[in-house]
């Protein structure tokens, strides 16, 4: 056996999802190896493995602590855990339009000598990267214990607002990686830009640290800026507290999410025939 | 071995050329010097090309050239030479009612003698081109855009069980027009039809990954080839037997093979493969004498077999050996009609 059957009409426009979710059912083999390559090849040849996946949080948390102990008057018993949700989550983000920029570009001798659907790399990114996540969630829940948090139905947050990320995310991903193969510097900005939305996401803040802000601009950056509603949505699985944050934010940052990704598929399908050709 | 596995539909394909002008700094530049093209009133005439295609082939020819004589005075009137497999003349300046004949004179080296290969003969009319210039580069934006034209306009249909040769010199086109029906690009116009599973063999241990052990590769490497998963898994000791490698080394990463073993490995997994439509570039081998010979033998197994084959050779042997039909490429069309004779004589020439 092998090789595949090539149908390829042509490309699909507002099926697009569709025609990604079918080639995902039928080559799912093909992305667990791919998710299954990239965790062997992120602990190959490493003493401490898994280990580091969570140091590298741990670390920054720890800085950023010292930071804010200093700078900050707020008093927020939780604030460990709470920077340490709000790392994970942007790492998540973060790798999944850092790596999917870089992967048809990456991966060229790949895609030049075998056909399957070059979304699958997208796929599989940001797959990986959620399962990444989880891992290193697991961190979170001895803190958890350590504060007397009880499990309240407020997790039910953060697989929501996991969707929420990777919708957004891989749906960045899917114009990026496409311009990436088009135009070389597309790394550079993505990489720039999102240095730049690190600081602005509440990653090492609370939404409770900038109460100041006049409520018409927390408004408008809460419509402005998804990824506030999620890590929000996602400390408040861990912490039990309510959000805080109005539902037209919650359906504007998932209405945001979704179209993106909706975009982004139909963008990624039109034209990754063509970036092909500057490989 | 009835119906049609391949099927080209007047298929075309374009490159993008990178152009000059791409860096930021440049097109800073190229702004503040350059005058707009656009406006520009054009008197360019379009030099028309004309194929050097049949020609008579001179052994040794290092460069060709065409003379062009206008026999109302009697005289030569342009000397152009023959760069790559075609000729351009201006033929706007050509006197209208005048008389033109051509002949066609070669050398052997640089700097030598020009010989005749022929007295003169009648100037053919100009060949008629579309939007396209001589060199079949197409003109779309004039400053960024531009294509090249790899693929022009090739129309094919293989049966099911055929074996398809296909002989060219370098950037003709073959391996380009293999990724093709390959599903690698997508054609810019035609259509390419296949049916059945297609796999395509361009190189050895496609996919690999030097810090995975060889068992992880031969699973990945397989599901990238589209073997079933269950399959795959009862698979995997055959290829590793195959293949020849120790067991100590079966479970190392890769990096620790030798290159050797790497494409036997690479080989090992390819011949497990049960295609129904073969894409060859070249007939591989890998490794040792012992196992390039087997490895050989394994692929004229697959190409005998019932599978619907395209090799893409500059082997003329082993095109004769295997192949019902030979096609010549070249500039991204096919130049032949599928016999074997004709292919070769103008892949040599």
């Amino acid at each position: 056996m092998g090789g595949s059957v090539i149908q390829r009409g042509p490309p699909p426009f507002l099926s697009s999802p569709i025609v990604i979710a079918r080639n995902l059912r039928e080559h799912r083999h093909l992305v667990s190896h791919f998710i299954r390559r990239d965790f062997k090849l992120k602990y190959h040849g490493s003493i401490l493995g898994y280990g580091w996946t969570i140091i590298e949080p741990l670390v920054m948390t720890g800085v950023f602590y010292l930071l804010f102990a200093i700078l900050s008057t707020s008093v927020d018993p939780h604030r460990p855990m709470h920077i340490m949700i709000g790392f994970l989550t942007w790492y998540f983000f973060n790798g999944t339009i850092t790596k999917s920029t870089s992967s048809l570009v990456g991966k060229s001798g790949l895609i030049q000598i075998v056909y399957f659907p070059r979304e699958l790399f997208i796929i599989s990114i940001v797959s990986f990267e959620a399962l990444t996540l989880i891992l290193s969630l697991l961190i979170v829940i001895p803190m958890a214990n350590y504060y007397d948090l009880a499990i309240t139905w407020r997790v039910v947050y953060l697989p929501i607002s996991m969707i929420g990320i990777g919708l957004l995310g891989s749906g960045i991903g899917f114009f990026t990686s496409i311009l990436q193969a088009r135009i070389r510097d597309v790394e550079h900005i993505t990489g720039l830009v999102l240095k730049t939305a690190f600081f602005l996401s509440p990653a090492f803040w609370t939404m409770e640290n900038v109460q100041r802000v006049p409520a018409q601009y927390l408004d408008i950056y809460l419509y402005a800026n998804p990824m506030a509603v999620f890590m929000t949505m996602a400390r408040s699985a861990f912490n039990g507290h309510p959000l805080g944050i109005s539902e037209s934010h919650i359906a504007s940052a998932f209405l945001v999410s979704i179209v993106t990704f909706y975009l982004g598929s139909i963008f990624f399908m039109r034209n990754e025939r063509k970036a092909v050709k500057y490989l | 071995m009835r119906g049609t596995a391949i099927e080209l539909k007047d298929v075309g394909l374009d490159f993008p050329m990178v152009r000059g002008s791409q860096k930021l700094l440049d097109v800073l530049i190229g702004f503040f010097t350059r005058r707009s093209r656009s406006t520009e009133p054009s008197n360019a005439s379009p030099d028309l090309g004309a194929s050097v295609l049949g020609w008579p082939a001179v052994q040794n020819a290092d460069c060709y050239r065409v003379l062009i004589r206008n026999d109302d005075i009697g005289d030569v009137v342009d000397k152009i030479e023959v760069r790559g497999t075609r000729y351009s003349f201006d033929w706007n300046v050509r006197e209208e009612g005048a008389r033109y004949r051509y002949r066609i004179q070669f050398r052997v080296e640089p700097g030598g003698d020009w010989r005749d290969t022929g007295p003169y003969a009648e100037l053919p009319p100009p060949e008629k081109t579309d939007s396209k210039d001589a060199t079949g580069v197409e003109e779309v934006d004039d400053v960024r855009k531009r294509h090249f034209r790899a693929i022009d306009g090739i129309s094919l249909k293989i049966k099911r069980g055929e074996v398809i040769g296909i002989i060219g010199e370098n950037g003709s086109g073959k391996s380009t027009l293999l990724r093709l029906i390959g599903g690698v690009y997508a054609p810019d116009f035609g259509e390419v039809i296949t049916e059945g599973r297609v796999t395509m063999l361009i190189s050895l241990g496609a996919g690999f990954e030097s810090h995975l052990t060889g068992r992880d590769n031969v699973m990945i490497t397989g599901s990238i080839y589209g073997v079933e998963q269950k399959k795959l898994e009862r698979m995997v000791p055959d290829i590793i037997e195959y293949s020849g490698i120790n067991k100590e080394f079966v479970d190392q990463p890769l990096r620790t093979y030798s290159s050797g073993m790497r494409s036997r490995l690479g080989f090992s997994i390819i011949s497990h493969l049960e295609p129904e439509i073969l894409l060859l570039d070249e007939i591989m081998s890998a490794g040792d004498y012992d196992f390039r010979k087997k490895s050989e033998k394994r692929i004229l197994e697959m190409v005998e077999g019932d599978a619907t084959v395209v090799i893409v050779s500059h082997d003329v042997d082993v095109l004769k050996r295997l192949c019902g039909r030979v096609f010549a490429m070249r500039e991204g069309k096919l130049v032949t009609g599928g016999s074997f004779e004709e292919a070769v004589a103008v892949y040599r020439s």
